[in-house]
């Protein structure tokens, strides 16, 4: 019986396998590694396969005969292979060439992709893996040097700081000056203000994003690629694509890197000894006897027994790990692309780390021919564990009021209060900040006739973010368990659009794409916040006592954008493209009367490379020529601008156990767009089959009706009024390179530069004087004819040698010993002139090294806090640069004599400003040094996994700078009351203005990357 | 199935209407939502005193304080230069004080274009009321802000010296300064109407009383001693003396209560920079704010003055010794704006100018005096003659409200009056008049039509 069965089963699979034969085969690159996931299609058949993890792939069930086969990859130049099978199988060996030409790759331009040669606007793309490569706080300071014209500046050293991301320098004044972040279709919450101002930094929307994720970021530089997002482009649009898989079978990714933090620069302030020393010259120089008077009511005893170094109590190595888990499943009708991540990434301030947990799931399906859904989720958590920093307390407070003559503990274990204690503040503050995000989308391909296809995406970003305080009876000073606040936002971000795409050919030559489309973007956020005295913990650790805590309401955002847009491209034989877009746009932020504007551009290019007298040039491969003009605009103003608003009677704000009720703000129904013209051309050059590739870009955009918020006379009642004034010119020129030095077998090298010249100018304010806007507290003005974020400052000419005194320049130019706020004029500005990176990839066998250098040029540091760090002797602690002063008469010094009288320098207060303290901001920094070693493919194999990688980086570690200060590269948080003010801190000052602003960090740290 | 997708896209599509653009801003009250009855308007009548009552919580004593010679100069901060007199229009302190005392003011003249409009139906009993009130809160507010960023009535004898800006309206047009005198004749017309239609009695609310007792304040400030005396003898018997010695521990209780700012408990303070700058938490911690040396001294000159007991000294007898007050040692408090003490010290040196009823201002001055020692063995003698009225009423204006604001404003006012070049009554070293004892303007000020004042120059 036994044997029957045998033998039936044996016919049965003989029967199944008619034929035996089969070809198999190896695909390889040009450096003999293995080409996984290549697809192999036979010809004229339905049959195929794809490559695994060693490149190797069989083909059953053919007869014997001649086929072609099909062998493609992403990357590579597709190849056509004959076969001639017999009644055996055969073996082959494919070699597959890299398809070099970059001008061929995809670009997602907004409502679709185009190829790069075909983009008639200015289009920067940087590769997921280019923004990977580094630990960075948030993915966007990943962008750093890698995009001509994106100039981003690195938030401080907290964990999670913002970058300041600016796109061809910056055209707006009070209105959100950022660019516009869309990811996979989706515009973001984005909103940096969420928690006002707190602790020295603002919020991060960006920071709950996992770089993992992303597999591309394109940015629209000109309203020729922008205008599509017509009503938000003003300030250049970032377009995120996360990753979804493509090749057929699995791929499965993890990795995992640990490192420490540590500051760019060590703030390095006086001991006691010294800062006793030089209070009692300050004493004796205002011509007192004696022994100088002490702060903090120390007794010179208790003072000489002391010497707190505060910078060491607050910072420390900071420690950082990270994991991620990549799995990725295609097939023919479905797709799946699954994301984990969990990344801790401690700040050298102690007790500060920002952990992110995310989870993103992206799916493909292919339901039938004309039926396609998408659909794309991700779950994010940040938790910041927050401490003060900068002007707040923590580093900041070591670095300027917590002198070291204060000890942290009085002699009976108490802690010292007479004086700034950021310990004793670390210690009995909790602080924690914790953000939910749930960004999902769900997509509809339909292609109901041939060339027509309507794509339909709805989405929703969700987020929900909660900052928990809690603070102990040593710092409210009542006895109690302490004092617990929770502030709360929820804010549900809705989305969706519609567009219809129609391509058709006439004839050989013309070819068309139509597309038009709606969207509808709806936002609303909700802001709570509830406090009570004697809670043990942060309600996050005593959720029991939220039950009795009062809730406040407080004003959130609620706004809606409605738009109809179209974009028509024409294609004449694949080397002139003119692309047409429209775009109405309608915000509930402006009045009935101004809500609607139109956005229209204009483009075209022309690829002379096609043309036959360059067709078949040896040198130059590609040739690109484009133009375009358009206009873009921007609304990033805060919802109830032009409003008069009030405050209700259930405000829960009584006087006299009876409510009230009063206006908040002034109303000016008149309130329109903020528009920009722009107009660009570029050249796109490809040289030696495009191994060497060249962009050059002019441009010019000029902005109108700038919505400023105005600084009028106080007496009116209210001291600012929302409008329409002036104008700002941004004119620039961009300049990209990319070439592959060397390609050998066992040695490559290749570099990628780019630079940027941006050259900016307020060319109106109306009826204002420069003080009608000012940058907060950072002393940058409107001034006309000079960039956004001119420093307009009283100047500093010397030292008297003969009294020591400081001598100013009155308006004219002359020396004198006044200080006038009449004599403040425009001397600096906080843009630099350039900005642009070099990265340099070597390649040596299984090694590779990659260096980033990254360079600003032209623009001033503004070191605010200095003017109480040197010189001017308060209950502020020193830096030793402040020896370079005047101390007898005849005396050549950087500062004047030390005091503690700011009358002596003729100053009207301690916090008087001069451009004593504006300094050079130019810098070139090493920003990324990566040294990588590839496990070779054959010991892959015996580890049974595809690749391996180990990687050494280090941040930061080398800058070349003349500024004097800590570290020249500044984004700081920004300052201010309401949206708008605050948009105008970071506007005007939030970069190269510091204030105790901590340095930024370094970084060491080892990376595994593994491929199964 | 093809046609349904495609007719649910089309729907979805072209079914977005204007309507959707209908988004109010999240959690804001407009105009048209807030303002419709008449509680509405007692609502932001209310508003103002909680606005004023927010800088009467200390922040308008402590500028007038900062600027004379009762406190020791302070540690840091924009209030320093308040107190060496080199305030610049940059100044955050105070250009924010500044713009929270028009504040309310645009919140009156609101309330009176308004009532002017009648598009809200109110009684009249009631609009007489709120018109009234909202002139009180706009003169009183009007008062503070020209004697702090002006120099004082006097200053020129026809008092054509900048004041400044004199809001009336809700209008956003900058305006210019107005002339000192220009400024008092406005709030003196404000008040007028006040005292003309305000109730007799009004709860914690500005009542007749209040109005004449400010504007007796106004003509003291002014040294119009007949129009101080006048008004005065109107209200002083209305009240009678208390026994407590310190009035913030029964502002609106006692009986000398004429109008103060009322605070419910901790959470709603009313006197929180009173409190915040001078409560002494514990001696090794002292308050924020230290007392001068001369206001120690004088404050503690005799023992037997029971109002010695509000002062304390901290590292006494070592060169850090420094001084502090005890009267604000609360968790809240109300704050006494106009009472019967100052009434009686005014009516006394008014008596005492014009040489008439010498026998009520002697009685006035020993109102204050034998309370303050519990018993008569100091009181002024009967027969005292005019000019130790004067001295003696001046001496217990220091001593009967430390710390109030008063001091500067008294000193301003005697060197207007006695000393016009300015060159014997000084103000902690400086002569009265010099330019930096005018705060200077906020920046936002500035325009065309807008002139500021002299900064700094005060010896």
């Amino acid at each position: 019986m036994k044997q029957k069965l045998l033998i039936f089963l044996f016919l049965l699979i003989g029967v199944s396998i008619a034929h035996a034969q089969s070809i198999r085969g190896v695909i390889t690159d040009n450096k003999k590694e293995a080409v996984i996931g290549a697809t192999i299609k036979v010809e004229g058949t339905s049959t195929g396969a794809v490559t695994d993890a060693l490149g190797a792939f069989e083909i059953k069930g053919l007869k014997p005969g001649n086929y072609k086969l099909k062998i493609s990859s992403v990357g590579y130049s597709s190849i056509v292979k004959e076969v001639t099978l017999g009644t055996s199988s055969v073996n082959i060996e494919v070699v597959m060439k890299e398809d070099l030409k970059q001008m061929d790759e995809l670009v997602v331009v907004g409502y679709g992709v185009q190829r790069k040669r075909e983009v008639t606007g200015a289009v920067s793309k940087i590769g997921g893996k280019e923004l990977n490569d580094l630990p960075v706080p948030s993915f966007e300071a990943a962008m750093q040097g890698k995009a001509a014209g994106v100039q981003v500046t690195v938030g401080s050293g907290m964990a999670g700081a913002a970058s300041i991301v600016r796109v061809r320098g910056i055209s707006s004044i009070s209105a959100s000056g950022d660019p516009l972040y869309v990811v996979d279709g989706i515009p973001i919450t984005q909103d940096y203000f969420m928690l006002g101002n707190s602790g020295g930094m603002n919020n991060n929307p960006l920071a709950t994003l996992n770089p993992d994720d992303i597999e591309s970021v394109e940015i629209l530089k000109d309203a020729a690629a922008n205008a599509i997002y017509g009503s938000r482009g003003a300030n250049g649009v970032i377009l995120i694509t996360t990753k979804r898989a493509k090749k057929p079978g699995w791929k499965l990714t993890a990795s995992a890197r640990a490192g420490v933090s540590l500051p760019t620069a060590r703030p390095r302030m006086l001991n006691s000894k010294e800062w006793l020393q030089l209070n009692q010259e300050a004493w004796e120089n205002d011509g007192n006897a004696g022994r100088a008077t002490l702060p903090g009511g120390m007794t010179y005893a208790q003072a000489n027994s002391n010497n707190t170094d505060w910078v060491e109590e607050t910072i420390h190595t900071g420690f950082k790990h990270g994991y991620t888990f990549g799995a990725a499943k295609g097939g023919e009708k479905l797709n799946t692309q699954m994301n984990i991540s969990y990344d801790d990434n401690g700040s050298y301030l102690r007790g500060n780390n920002f952990v992110r947990t995310t989870g993103r799931l992206n799916m493909d399906y292919k339901a039938n021919k004309w039926l396609k859904f998408g659909y794309n989720s991700s779950l994010s958590s940040g938790v910041n564990n927050r401490v003060n920093a900068a002007w707040s307390g923590g580093l900041g407070a070591a670095m300027s009021t917590a002198l070291p003559i204060y000890p942290i503990k009085n002699a009976d274990g108490t802690w010292y209060r007479g004086g700034s204690n950021p310990v004793r503040d670390m210690n009995n503050m909790k602080w924690r900040t914790e953000e939910l995000r749930a960004l999902n989308g769900i997509s509809v391909d339909i292609t109901p006739v041939k060339n027509l296809i309507v794509r339909g995406q709805a989405s929703y970003d969700y987020m929900n973010l909660q900052d928990d305080q809690w603070r102990s009876s040593e710092i409210t000073g009542r006895a109690d368990d302490g004092d617990a606040y929770r502030g709360m936002a929820f804010v549900k971000n809705f989305n969706y659009y519609a567009t219809a795409t129609y391509l058709s050919k006439i004839g050989e030559n013309h070819s068309f794409s139509v597309m038009a489309g709606n969207e509808f973007q709806r936002a609303n956020t909700l802001r709570r916040r509830t406090f009570a005295s004697n809670v043990p913990n942060m309600y996050v650790k005593s959720p029991e006592f939220l039950l009795t805590s009062p809730v406040y309401v407080d004003n959130g955002t609620n706004w809606a954008f409605l738009s109809y847009f179209g974009r028509a491209n024409y294609d004449y034989k694949g080397k002139i493209n003119v692309q047409a877009v429209y775009r109405v746009d309608a915000s509930s932020r402006f009045g009935e009367n101004y809500r609607w504007a139109t956005f229209p551009s204009l483009s075209a290019g022309w690829i002379i490379s096609e043309e036959k007298f360059l067709k078949d040039s040896r040198t130059i491969s590609f040739l690109k020529v484009r133009a375009g003009w358009g206009r873009s605009g921007n609304a990033g103003i805060p919802d109830d601008a032009r409003y008069g608003t009030y405050s209700s009677a259930s405000n829960n704000i009584e006087y006299n156990d009876t409510s009230t009720l009063f206006p908040t703000k002034l109303p000016n129904q008149n309130l329109r767009w903020e528009t920009s013209d722009n107009f660009d051309i570029g050249l796109e050059v490809g040289f030696f089959k495009d191994r060497l590739t060249i962009e050059a870009d002019y441009y010019e955009k000029r902005t109108k009706d700038v919505l400023m918020e105005l600084s009028i006379p106080a007496s009116v009642g209210f001291p600012t009024y929302w409008s329409n004034v002036g104008g700002i010119l941004n004119r620039g020129f961009e300049f990209s390179l990319k070439s592959k030095n060397i390609m050998t077998k066992n040695f490559q090298w290749s570099t990628n530069f780019n630079v940027a010249r941006n050259y900016n100018e307020i060319t109106s304010i109306g009826v204002y004087s420069e003080d009608a806007v000012s940058g907060g507290t950072n002393d940058t003005r409107v001034v006309v004819g000079n960039p956004v974020g001119t420093n307009y400052l009283i100047r500093w000419s010397r030292v008297d040698p003969a009294t020591g005194r400081p001598i100013y320049l009155d308006i004219n130019g002359n020396e004198t010993f006044v200080y006038n706020n009449s004599n403040r004029t425009a001397v600096g500005k906080i843009l630099p002139d350039a900005i642009g990176g070099i990265t340099n990839n070597l390649r040596y066998k299984n090694w590779d090294l990659s260096m980033l250098v990254v360079f600003s040029v032209g623009s001033n540091i503004y070191e605010s806090s200095q003017k109480r760090q040197a010189s001017l002797i308060t209950d502020w602690n020193m830096d030793p640069r402040v020896y370079d002063r005047w101390r007898t008469p005849g005396d050549i010094s950087k500062f004047p004599r030390l005091t503690k009288d700011f009358r002596t320098y003729g100053l009207p207060d301690e916090w008087s400003n001069t451009t004593l303290w504006l300094k050079d901001g130019s810098y070139a920094r090493l920003r990324n040094l990566t040294l990588a070693y590839n496990v070779p493919a054959a010991t892959c194999k015996r580890m049974h996994i595809a690749s391996l990688r180990i990687s050494a980086i280090a941040t930061n570690i080398f800058t070349l700078t003349n500024y004097d200060g800590l570290d020249p590269e500044i984004g700081r948080d920004s300052e201010g009351g309401g949206t708008g003010a605050l948009n105008t801190s970071r506007n005007l000052g939030a970069q190269n203005i510091t204030y105790l602003t901590p340095p930024q960090e370094k970084s060491y740290t080892i990376q595994l990357n593994l491929e199964f | 199935m093809k046609k349904i997708f495609i007719i649910a896209l089309a729907i979805i599509s072209f079914s977005s209407c204007r309507k959707w653009l209908d988004v109010k801003p999240e959690g804001v009250q407009l105009e048209e939502d807030a303002v419709k009855t008449q509680a509405d308007l007692q609502a932001i009548l209310n508003s103002t005193y909680d606005a004023l009552a927010n800088q009467y919580n200390g922040q308008v004593q402590l500028f007038n304080e900062l600027l004379g010679d009762n406190l020791e100069k302070p540690q840091s901060g924009f209030v320093v230069p308040i107190y060496l007199r080199t305030t610049n229009f940059f100044n955050a302190d105070v250009g924010g004080l500044y713009t929270e005392m028009y504040r309310p003011v645009f919140r009156v003249n609101f309330l009176l274009e308004k009532l002017n409009e009648k598009s809200i139906v109110v009684d009249p009993v009631n609009e007489q009321r709120i018109i009234a009130e909202s002139k009180f809160l706009r003169a009183l507010a009007h008062f503070d802000i020209v004697r702090l960023w002006a120099q004082p009535y006097g200053y020129t004898p026809d008092n054509t010296h900048p004041g400044i800006v004199i809001k009336k309206s809700t209008n956003t047009e900058p305006l210019p300064r107005s002339s000192v005198g220009g400024v008092y004749d406005f709030i003196i017309s404000d008040l007028n109407d006040a005292i003309a239609n305000l109730p007799e009695s009004n709860g914690n609310y500005a009542n007749k009383n209040a109005a004449r007792a400010l504007l007796a304040k106004v003509y003291f400030q002014m040294n119009n001693y007949t129009k101080t005396k006048e008004l005065c003898d109107l209200v002083i018997p209305a009240y009678s003396m208390d026994t407590t010695l310190n009035r913030f521990e029964n502002a609106l209780t006692s009986t000398e209560n004429i109008f103060s700012f009322r605070s419910t408990g901790p959470q709603d303070n009313r006197a929180s920079r009173f409190i915040g700058n001078f409560r002494i938490v514990n001696p090794a911690n002292p308050a924020p704010y230290r007392l001068s040396r001369s206001m120690y001294l004088a404050g503690t000159a005799d023992a037997a003055d029971r109002r010695s007991n509000f002062y304390a000294v901290f590292n006494a007898g070592t060169s850090t010794e420094t001084y502090g007050i005890k009267k604000f040692d609360f968790d809240f408090l109300s704050v006494p704006m106009i009472y019967l003490t100052q009434l009686k010290l005014m009516r006394a040196e008014a008596n005492a100018q014009l040489g008439s009823d010498l026998n009520i201002a002697v009685d006035d001055v020993n109102a204050i005096i034998s309370r303050a020692y519990g018993s008569n063995v100091n009181n002024l003698p009967a027969n005292a003659s005019a000019s130790q009225i004067i001295a003696e009423a001046r001496k217990q204006r220091r001593l009967e409200f430390p710390i109030e604001g008063e001091r500067t404003q008294d000193l301003k006012r005697i060197g207007a009056k006695e000393d016009p070049t300015g060159s014997n009554i000084k103000i902690r070293d400086s002569r009265w008049n010099c330019p930096g004892l005018a705060l200077q303007f906020p920046v936002n000020e500035r325009t065309s039509i807008f002139v500021f004042n002299e900064e700094g120059n005060c010896e």
